[in-house]
């Protein structure tokens, strides 16, 4: 082994070297913020998606009606047909509850520019909540296919948690085979080593 | 003692010869063996504090309960996940138990590049066998892999590449495939197990759910800490914490370690915390065979490839290749596709086996603290020195999966990569690993508060010491001078001996 290995990427005093070299968060806040607000004051198409989506079984507290619309929508997008097993909102929505605040600001717009981006950016003259099928995916992939940087971190953030949310669900795992947690199924007794008598090592 | 945040009930003032803290590999041993020496210790973990009977095996609950930031947290650019346990027993109540002893190849690059002449092999195998007695490890046996692993065992055997199953810190480990939502057995030998209840049992005060935000410095001299009690439930602050200290470990890991260092204004005369950043990039690859695999369920982590090693076999591309499995939640992310495509992988999730390619990043990243206290994390894999031998160690397990009898082989790529053949593997060569091109996650954070000779590039000495001041000491896997290049715990745990045998044989030199 030669040299060291890991030199450091930005020297010290460099100017700007606290600068990132993408968008920062609150930036991208911002960016979501005014995005959205800008394409969604110029439409007036209805956003609440109806359709046979199965209702959340508790009340949403981080998704409204409008933004749940949205991510019922994503929900059939990104699970595919099948996301009916698990009502999409209500697992988004406590998973933004267990959020920090400013990283659930941070989705929630993304979200947002999510659905009002199929104006610019598909030339679709229906936000995203009303695609077809076939139309919703291929718009999703072509942000995780982007050659932007920062259309790609927003699909990534989106796709990760409606995914994660969906698949940590119980109704989920019947579609993975998996028959949950074995400390329901197969209850073990455990060793009682939280406070050991003896230290093998005390000097 | 062992105090929840919930048992507290006014304001804290606490007294103490040594405040630590951080609760994982790196505080856990500290305590303990300062505490064996005679000190009054208290250990502070801004983390929660969880037994068996806690672990319900269900994401939704233990994601919140043991991860940092929910198991959310990820690089500014969202590109790759930044997995950290955060509970009494940090990382080492979540890890997969892979105890690798750090190799001699490391450090004797670690004695030669950042002047640590201290770390010589005889020294820290001396602290390894005393771990590795108080955790139990001990080298599984072939027969003991789950059928995810075995495929790996099968390509090592077919092409002729090194490789060995794993030691684990395990006793009567049953194979249920939960390492990374805690043990619900107790077979995992975790620092909450081991290491703090040893501390506790000779007199350290273990406070739970006790969140450090600062640093009190007076000129050469940390005077104390000041923070919060945490409500268990909300984490949102319930009193407030003051601790007096001589001496001051910080072991927060290695993304919190510089956090902390930097809210607390800490002068730092190298420019360097927070720098330097390493993640060991973790690239997972799939294969679908005929038969069932179910990579969830036994021994996640058992085998591994370390043919491509640098650290353990002077092989340039400097990479392991690591069988593991996951429970739906953190694995199907990770799953190629769109929709009703994505969903028609995981129906045959069964059949599929999974393993990564474990890269020692030459490329390094930073992290610095934002105005409400938390990390940023930048990170971006290096297109010279990482890239290639990343997609070379891709291409090499895509290898390793088709020798296994693997029907079809699927790289880490948005713009898919799937082989039939061997030769198909080379398409990886093609791809672009810009961020969010590539799947890729880390569970080892180095490096951001180098221990080393040098006083212009190493925030820390090699007595273990934060350079600007006499009675600070960083004890985590932030002080390793470079990428470890094998799962860190063991290198962790001998680095916290090391430097906590230092402070024992020559107290005054620390304040104490």
């Amino acid at each position: 082994m030669s040299g060291n290995r890991s030199p450091d990427p930005v020297p010290a005093g460099t100017p700007h070297a606290d600068r990132p070299p993408w968008p920062s968060r609150r930036r991208l806040l911002r960016l979501g913020v005014l995005a959205a607000g800008g394409l969604l004051a110029t439409t007036a198409v209805p956003l609440i998606r109806s359709g046979p989506f199965p209702p959340p079984r508790r009340p949403l507290v981080h998704l409204d009606p409008r933004r749940a619309g949205i991510v019922r929508a994503l929900g059939l997008f990104v699970i595919g047909h099948d996301h009916v097993r698990v009502p999409v909102d209500e697992v988004v929505d406590a998973t933004l509850g267990a959020l920090h605040e400013s990283d659930r600001k941070l989705w929630l717009a993304t979200l947002e520019i999510l659905e009002a981006g199929t104006f610019a950016m598909a030339l679709h003259l229906r936000p995203m909540s009303e695609l077809a099928y076939e139309e919703g995916v291929a718009y999703l992939d072509s942000w995780g296919r982007s050659a932007s940087a920062t259309r790609r971190a927003m699909h990534m953030a989106i796709r990760k948690t409606v995914i994660a949310s969906w698949y940590m669900d119980p109704r989920a795992w019947p579609v993975l085979g998996y028959e949950g947690p074995w400390v329901a199924r197969f209850p073990v007794p455990t060793v009682p080593l939280r406070f050991p008598l003896r230290d093998p090592v005390r000097r | 003692m062992i105090v929840a945040g919930s048992a507290v009930h006014a304001d804290l003032d606490v007294q103490a010869d040594i405040a630590v803290v951080g609760s994982g590999a790196g505080g856990a041993v500290f305590a303990k063996l300062l505490t064996d020496a005679g000190h009054r210790v208290v250990v502070l973990e801004e983390g929660g504090y969880y037994t068996s009977a806690d672990f319900t095996q269900d994401e939704r609950d233990m994601y919140p309960r043991l991860y940092k930031d929910r198991g959310t947290q990820a690089t500014a650019d969202q590109a790759i996940g930044i997995l950290q346990g955060r509970c009494v027993g940090g990382s080492t109540v979540v890890n997969y138990l892979d105890c690798f002893r750090s190799p001699p190849r490391l450090l004797a690059e670690w004695r030669e590049v950042a002047g640590l002449g201290a770390l010589t092999e005889e020294r820290m195998a001396g602290f390894f066998e005393a771990v590795e007695e108080v955790l139990s490890v001990r080298q599984i046996g072939v027969e003991q892999l789950n059928a995810n692993n075995a495929k790996l065992w099968i390509a090592a055997q077919r092409l002729g590449w090194k490789g060995d199953t794993f030691h684990r810190n395990a006793l009567g480990c049953i194979g249920s495939g939960y390492c990374g939502l805690g043990c619900a057995y107790d077979a995992k030998q975790s620092m909450a197990l081991t290491y703090i209840p040893l501390a506790s049992n000779g007199g350290a005060l273990i406070h739970a759910n006790a969140r450090v935000r600062r640093i009190l410095f007076e000129g050469d001299r940390a005077v104390g800490l000041e923070g919060d009690v945490l409500d268990p439930d909300t984490d949102l602050p319930r009193h407030r914490l003051r601790v007096r200290a001589k001496l001051v470990v910080v072991a927060c890991g290695s993304i919190n370690t510089p956090v902390l260092l930097l809210a607390s204004g800490a002068r730092d005369p190298s420019g360097q915390i927070g720098r330097n950043l390493h993640v060991h990039p973790a690239f997972p690859v799939i294969g679908e065979y005929d038969e069932e695999v179910r990579a969830h369920e036994g021994i996640k982590q058992g085998y591994y490839i370390g043919e491509f090693s640098g650290v353990l076999h002077g092989h340039p591309d400097d990479l392991l290749i690591e069988g593991i499995g996951a429970p739906p939640g953190l694995s199907a992310p990770l799953f190629p596709g769109t929709g009703d495509a994505h969903m028609d992988w995981l129906a045959r999730r069964d059949r599929i086996a999974s393993a990564i390619v474990l890269l020692r990043d030459a490329g390094s990243g930073r992290v610095t603290v934002r105005d409400d206290g938390r990390p940023t994390i930048r990170y971006r894999l290096d297109e010279e020195r990482d890239v290639p031998r990343a997609k070379r160690g891709i291409e090499n397990l895509i290898r390793a999966f088709l020798a296994a009898g693997a029907r079809r082989v699927f790289g880490p790529t948005v713009d898919e990569v799937q082989a039939r053949h061997p030769g198909d593997a080379a398409a990886i060569h093609e791809r672009s690993f810009a961020p969010n091109r590539v799947i890729v996650f880390s569970a080892h954070q180095m490096s951001t508060c180098r221990m080393g000779a040098d006083e212009a590039a190493y925030p820390v000495d090699p007595e273990g010491r934060l350079r600007a001041y006499r009675n600070v000491v960083v004890c985590d896997a932030s002080i390793f001078p470079s990428a470890s290049g094998v799962n860190p715990q063991m290198t962790v745990y001998g680095l916290a001996s090391h430097v906590a045998d230092m402070v024992r044989s020559e107290p005054r030199r620390y304040g104490l």
